[in-house]
């Protein structure tokens, strides 16, 4: 059965309809959730609150195409996890320092695996991790970023600069245990 | 320079957002969740029975309360209302059986509240307008002076014999005050009596200035007033 069956089939109350789309989709929403939450039992249960009300909002959606359906639901995902970290005030205890601006080497980024750079990114901060994910995955600007978390503008820029550092540091860390490897 | 950083951006986004590439970062038991998920969507939420009950019992205990002590309130208002009415409703006819019997009026009059705490309010009251001004008794003076406690009061009354009981209301709590009990009650006077039913309908009243408003003035001397200095 495709989509856009399994979602006419959703909307009218078809609990199998809802099964299959939420097996289709939970493993990639499972992993938006992990970037932004580091405990995976914080994760599931977002996932789950965004799923409910993915399916409580299904009659208003009017389906046009997969990758809009699977953007909707990553939009809805997200706020999930931003209300979950404003909820624990994570937040409130983020200062807006600007650091020196350490350009991050992307190139070096390319040559690691998506397993890499998740495990890197899950390891950053909550602070800086949000602002990144946002920036760098979601594509949103400072602004936007300000106005979803709660926190200042300057604040979103120094969050993301200080992400680039200390990704820069792991990934010298990973370039020297790359290299030592290699001499082995 | 833009575009090298925007296609470093969308192909982290596709290979993090690819559950493919990440292993071991899937959902492990999918169904178990499916069950949970089901459960929030299609069971009932346990209906919260005694939150209503809760919520019903406290509305009629302040329901309950509220009646209480409206109802309280109206019966002080009636018994004022009835008593000032008492006294005005006095007539010129009726004055001169008025002396033969001593003054026992009880008239409920409404304590001046004091706004300004610290301030010394004075009230005068003019002619008939007050209260617990009786009709027969030719009165020189009246005037209340309330300096929150004590409150002072000088009502000469030139009648030979008067016995005015007040009782002042405050907000909630009653409270008696006897005033001017001169004790003996003079025969009957058909002049005085006379005199009485005229002044009913000239009443003369002079009031007095705040000077000799003040209990700490001294007093004039055609002044016969009795002061009597009124504690709580």
């Amino acid at each position: 059965m495709d989509t856009a069956t399994l979602i006419k089939e959703a909307r009218h109350g078809s609990a199998a309809a809802q099964k299959c789309l939420f097996e289709q989709f939970a493993d990639s929403m499972l992993l938006v959730c992990r970037r932004y939450v580091r405990s995976r039992e914080d994760a599931e249960e977002i996932m789950l609150d965004g799923f409910y009300k993915f399916f409580k909002a299904l009659p208003a959606f009017s389906y046009q195409g997969e990758a809009a359906l699977q953007a909707w639901l990553k939009k809805i995902m997200v706020n999930q996890c931003l209300m979950f970290l404003r909820r624990k005030k994570v937040f409130d205890i983020v200062t807006d320092t600007v650091p020196e601006d350490i350009p991050l080497e992307e190139a070096a980024l390319n040559n690691l695996s998506a397993a890499e750079i998740f495990d890197m990114i899950i390891q950053l901060p909550v602070g800086y991790r949000t602002v990144f994910n946002l920036y760098v995955i979601e594509g949103m600007a400072h602004p936007e970023i300000a106005q979803l978390t709660g926190i200042a503008e300057g604040t979103s820029k120094s969050q993301l600069s200080k992400a680039r550092t200390l990704l820069q540091k792991m990934l010298l860390q990973k370039g020297l245990e790359y290299g030592r490897q290699k001499t082995k | 320079m833009a575009d090298k950083k925007q296609n470093n951006a969308d192909s982290w986004k596709q290979m993090l957002d690819c559950p493919e590439n990440l292993p071991g970062e899937g959902m492990p038991d999918k169904n178990a969740a499916w069950e949970k998920l089901y459960n929030r969507l299609y069971t009932k939420p346990a209906p919260r029975t005694a939150w209503y009950w809760i919520a019903a019992t406290m509305l009629t205990m302040a329901a309950v309360s509220w009646l209480i002590t409206s109802r309280k309130k109206n019966d002080i208002t009636k018994a004022s209302a009835t008593a000032v009415h008492d006294t005005n409703s006095l007539q010129p006819s009726q004055a001169a059986d008025f002396n033969k019997q001593p003054i026992i009026k009880t008239v409920f009059i409404k304590q001046p509240i004091t706004h300004n705490k610290g301030a010394m309010h004075k009230k005068t009251y003019y002619g008939n307008a007050h209260p617990f001004y009786p009709p027969q008794a030719v009165a020189t003076s009246i005037s209340i002076v309330v300096n929150k406690p004590p409150v002072s009061i000088a009502a000469p009354v030139t009648g030979d014999s008067a016995k005015l009981v007040l009782v002042f209301t405050p907000k909630k709590k009653l409270r008696v005050l006897h005033i001017n009990e001169l004790g003996t009650v003079s025969p009957y006077d058909p002049e005085q009596a006379a005199l009485a039913a005229q002044e009913k309908n000239n009443i003369k009243i002079r009031f007095k200035n705040n000077a000799s408003g003040n209990p700490s003035a001294p007093v004039r001397q055609e002044d016969t007033g009795i002061r009597i200095p009124l504690t709580n």
